[in-house]
């Protein structure tokens, strides 16, 4: 009965705090045991979802996001499928009940309703030290609405009587559990599928120009605006019970949440500007606007603190797409921003959270390879540059749907503006989130504008022409946008096996490798996010994140420093001075440098991945510095140098085993590099990107643990084949690597003459 | 208006009013059974028989004493489907399971869960060491012949710091915890560390690299003030009190119906 019980708590234990306004404390401003000046890597991933997201949910995702911060902390959780067991004696009763989940699954060895037949949980020595929950703002109250019609304690005065709820049996009951679209939804989970459910809800809400919600959420969406205020409460909830506030400052949790706008809006036939029809676009122009999908224009929000919004912003309260075209509704009731920008949004949530004492707030759009080529056009005025430079300090590079740093196909060389043969990591084959399969990309079919590393040269390129201000000066993160409330698994052994979307990953094995299917065959596990911090804290850790000292790995845990100015001593690789010396004669990463006269120095310092008991980390390959740079007539270059170790090192891995050869790469690798072409009059940016010995790609993983022969085709007629012939034609297609080069990039140091 | 729940629930708890007995059919038995072998694919033995009707009796009691107090306003729409009986069950656990009154939480009572539970609020242990990096490349005899120098003494800071290789993590750790560490370093590093004797230099191997590792203070696992987790007790106090509501509210319920099984 306890665990039954625990599927209601959900909305419960929010009654207790909704009628009151969320605590506005200052920053708790405790000190760790462990602080240290020069500051220590910290781990972490900031973008993962739970079963507040609707997208999760209709996958049987279970875990929330208390869950989540669990796993991030090294503890066991669950995933589907889940099987009803409440009626099995053959185990004990939880003695704690509390000490599993707030919600419906409990893990074998204890009795409940429902039992997750799959755990996961990280090895030894693989727990993060900080997490950010951030799941879908855009259905937070319809996702609780329609799974759980969560309640919270009402009687006539209490706000959901006041929002037209139902207040029955001392609760109020949001309608819309027994509306069509939620029974759909829930259908969705007995199918064992991902379908139409998640379409309903994510058209008129996301892709949409005048986003609406669904008729459930009544007169202006009322009960579900109302709902998601209850959820958002429960996540502020979750991450404050999950933050270590001892001096040992084990875990440190972020509230946040993901913004979602995927406009399928087109673009202006001559100058390319976004348009949703021909009236947005200057005179003579047509919008061409029809494509499948939308324009991945997503952000995840992070709050300094427990100091936050009263409600997350969605794409339906600031839509960025809604442009001036006559049926933008929403454009009509407020001043009409530029087209799939995020002006409006970052005005609005400046504005909420500058008036709640404490508050502080960052935006980090991610996947723009899935944008259209529309995640960072060119700002429009002055005031969109300015304030997307204040709040959007960093972008996510690294993630299960693709690499967004840079493209690369050696068919056809400097296509999307690179050289860099590197650039052909973990790129997907879909212009659009959704969209569809590209067989043979090309520039025109996946926009040079898509990759961050473009993104950056025309920043300088707008920097150059307007009195220094970049509105593109990114740091960079990686992280895994993961479904299953498992941040940070990013263990290619294990991604087929626990997959990252629900019952997907065993219901159809077989869709993972799937080279059509957006989270198919060319997604990966995934990235983390690492900050240069004096202490695992809240403050600290968001300030690293402000200015920028953070870098991306794409999924494995090497430790980088990365410093630059003309100060830098030749020598700093030959003592153990180097860390105090970075800070006293440069900058780290994602630093500034302004009027040198000298020649830049950067110096970068890195130790290859520890790995766990089980598995040796990877040896190093060598170290980049990349390097973009604006010239006097407004062109801009870029340019990658190897400054330490060896791209000819020999090192390999056996497919078959996925055993990687020894004797060849490095543990640690440490160089100083000068700019030979520095020219001080020239804005320009400089990062590290150090680059492993290749690996198995979690996909051969797969492959080998079905023990899939490409030298044997099975017989379809012979029941007792190991795979089948779709796992042999997908091993074997050579579509993707067997092998990749994981690897970790810095962020940027930037240079303003 | 506040008072409405709260008569609700002294009504439905009250002993005054005997209810119409629960009568399951062999029917029902039947069909609870046939339930249970479409999801486990094996017949339910005895054990799983008798579990199945408790729990079926329990939803029962639970919905009737939800029609009891009032009709749910989509009773039009949802009822005789299955979805309008597991809402209504739902309902009356969420009212039998609620405060109605403020959470008033006594500090006598955080003491006494904090000390109950100490095990869950031990800090890990914690080391505060430095080190000298020497990369495998740089060989395995200049690590010996440094601890020969250290081991000899009168080293300087300065020097010690001049002799390692660079590390990206630097040469000082703080009262870092002993899980922290095994995140940076790996298990069997960190094992070692843990185990040097304090003051004196040794030689430990890492996946990085070679290091002479100082130990200078270490700290056992330690009670973490109860102030740094007192909001984690409370929202467990008050999770358990949920618990606690409901467990006593359905045991009252019971007591009101007689119930019989074919």
């Amino acid at each position: 009965m306890h665990a039954l019980f625990r599927s209601y708590r959900v909305m419960f234990g929010i009654s207790m705090a909704i009628f009151g306004p969320l605590n506005a404390s200052a920053g708790d401003g405790h000190r760790c045991r462990h602080y240290t000046p020069d500051k220590q890597a910290f781990f972490g991933d900031l973008h993962s979802h739970s079963v507040y997201s609707i997208d999760a949910a209709t996958l049987d995702t279970r875990n929330t996001p208390y869950d989540s911060y669990r796993f991030g902390k090294g503890k066991k959780v669950g995933l589907p499928p889940f099987v009803d067991t409440r009626y099995d004696k053959s185990v004990s009763p939880p003695l704690n009940p509390g000490a599993v989940t707030d919600h419906p699954y409990c893990l074998p060895g204890e009795r409940c309703e429902f039992t997750a037949t799959r755990t996961v949980q990280v090895p030894k020595g693989r727990a993060l030290d900080f997490v950010a929950a951030t799941d879908h703002s855009e259905q937070l109250g319809e996702t609780n609405i329609c799974f759980w019609e969560g309640n919270v304690a009402c009687d006539s005065s209490t706000p959901c009587a006041q929002a037209g709820q139902i207040c029955y049996l001392g609760s109020c009951v949001p309608k819309g559990y027994d509306s069509v679209s939620c029974a759909l939804a829930r259908e969705e989970v007995s199918r064992l599928r991902s379908g139409t459910a998640t379409t309903l809800f994510a058209v008129p809400y996301v892709t949409a120009e005048s986003p609406t919600r669904l008729p459930f959420c009544g007169p202006n969406g009322v009960h579900c605006v109302f709902q998601a205020r209850n959820v958002w409460q429960r996540m502020v909830q979750d991450s404050e019970a999950a933050y270590d506030r001892s001096d040992e400052c084990s875990f440190t949790s972020f509230v946040g949440y993901e913004y979602t706008p995927t406009p399928s809006m087109g673009y202006c036939s001559v100058d390319f500007t976004a348009c949703w029809d021909s009236v947005d676009c200057s005179a003579g122009q047509t919008c061409n606007a029809s494509k499948a999908g939308g324009d991945n224009l997503h952000r995840n929000i992070i709050f300094k603190d427990q100091n936050v919004i009263f409600e997350p912003i969605s794409n339906i309260a600031a839509p960025i797409g809604c442009g001036s075209g006559s049926s933008c509704v929403n454009g009509a009731n407020t001043s009409p921003g530029p087209i799939g920008s995020p002006l409006r949004m970052l005005t609005e949530l400046k504005k909420q959270c500058s008036a709640i004492q404490g508050c502080d707030v960052i935006s980090i759009p991610h996947n723009s390879n899935m944008s259209g080529g529309a995640m960072f056009r060119a700002p429009q005025n002055a005031e969109e540059a300015a304030i997307r430079r204040e709040m959007e300090p960093l972008v996510e590079i690294y993630q299960i749907k693709g690499q967004s740093e840079c493209r690369y196909s050696s068919e056809s060389p400097g296509a999307w503006d690179t050289l860099d043969p590197l650039c052909s990591f973990e790129t997907t084959s879909f212009a659009h989130l959704n969209g569809n399969y590209i067989p043979h990309p090309n520039s025109s079919t996946i926009l040079p504008s898509n990759y961050v590393r473009n993104v950056l040269k025309s920043g300088l390129q707008y920097a150059a022409c307007h009195n220094g201000k970049n509105p593109f000066e990114f740091g960079f993160i990686g992280d895994t946008d993961n479904h299953d409330g498992t941040p940070g698994s990013t263990d290619p052994q294990n991604y087929a096996k626990n997959g990252a979307h629900g019952n997907e990953s065993f219901t159809e094995p077989g869709s993972a490798l799937n080279e059509a299917y957006f989270l198919g065959l060319e997604a990966n596990p995934g990235g983390l996010t690492v900050t240069w911090a004096e202490e695992n804290t809240r403050e600290s850790i968001f300030a690293a994140l402000k200015r920028r000292e953070t870098y991306a790995t794409s999924g494995t845990r090497p430790i980088v420093r990365f410093f630059g100015g003309s100060n830098l001593k030749k020598n700093m690789c030959d003592s153990g001075h180097f860390v105090q010396e970075g800070y006293q004669n440069g900058v780290p990463m994602g630093g500034n440098l302004a009027h040198e006269k000298k020649p830049l120095r950067f110096a970068v310092l890195a130790s290859k991945d520890p790995g766990t008991e089980d598995r040796e980390g990877t040896p190093l390959q060598r170290i980049q510095i990349i390097k973009g740079w604006v010239d006097a007539s407004g062109s801009t270059h870029e340019a990658t140098y190897d400054i330490a170790g060896n791209a000819s090192n020999g090192a390999t891995v056996d497919p078959k085993t996925c055993r990687e050869s020894r004797g060849s790469g490095s543990d640690a690798l440490c160089a100083v590099w000068e700019d030979p072409d520095f020219h001080p009059d020239q804005h320009a940016f400089y990062y590290a990107r150090v680059i492993e010995n290749p690996s198995c790609r979690w996909s051969q993983y797969y492959c080998n643990d079905r023990q899939v022969d490409c030298s044997k085709k099975p017989d379809p007629s012979n029941p007792s084949s190991r795979y089948t012939e779709w796992e042999y034609n997908q091993c074997c297609s050579g579509y993707v690597p067997a092998a990749v080069q994981q690897r970790a990039s810095t962020s940027p140091i930037w240079y303003a003459p | 208006m506040r008072w409405i729940p709260i008569l609700i629930l002294v009504w439905v708890l009250g002993m005054s009013n005997r209810r119409e007995s629960i009568v399951i059919p062999k029917e029902r038995v039947q069909e609870l059974r046939a339930a249970f072998e479409d999801v486990h694919r094996a017949e339910p033995n005895a054990q799983q028989t008798q579990a199945m009707i408790r729990q079926d009796i329990e939803d029962e009691l639970l919905y009737r004493e939800a029609r009891h107090v009032g009709e749910d306003p989509r009773k039009e729409a949802l009822e005789g489907s299955p979805l309008f009986k597991k809402l209504m069950v739902q309902k009356m656990k969420l009212l039998l399971s609620r405060a109605f009154e403020p959470e008033v939480i006594r500090e006598d009572e955080i003491q006494a869960y904090y000390q109950k539970h100490r095990s869950q609020f031990m800090a890990s242990p914690s080391m505060t060491f430095q080190h000298i990096f020497i990369q495998p490349s740089n060989g395995s005899r200049r690590a010996d012949t440094l601890l020969e120098k250290f081991n000899e003494g009168g080293v300087t800071r300065d020097q010690w710091m001049k002799w390692s290789d660079p590390f990206p993590m630097g040469l000082t750790f703080r009262s870092i915890s002993r899980s922290m560490l095994e995140r940076r370093f790996g298990e069997r590093f960190t094992q070692s560390v843990f185990e040097l004797p304090i003051h004196q230099w040794a030689r430990v191997e890492s996946p990085f690299g070679v290091h002479l590792v100082r130990v200078d203070a270490r700290a056992p696992e330690t009670l973490i003030p109860l102030d740094s987790v007192r909001t984690s007790i409370v929202q467990e106090i008050s999770r358990e009190r949920e618990y606690g509501r409901l467990d006593f509210a359905m045991k009252r319920l019971k007591q009101k119906y007689s119930v019989s099984v074919f």
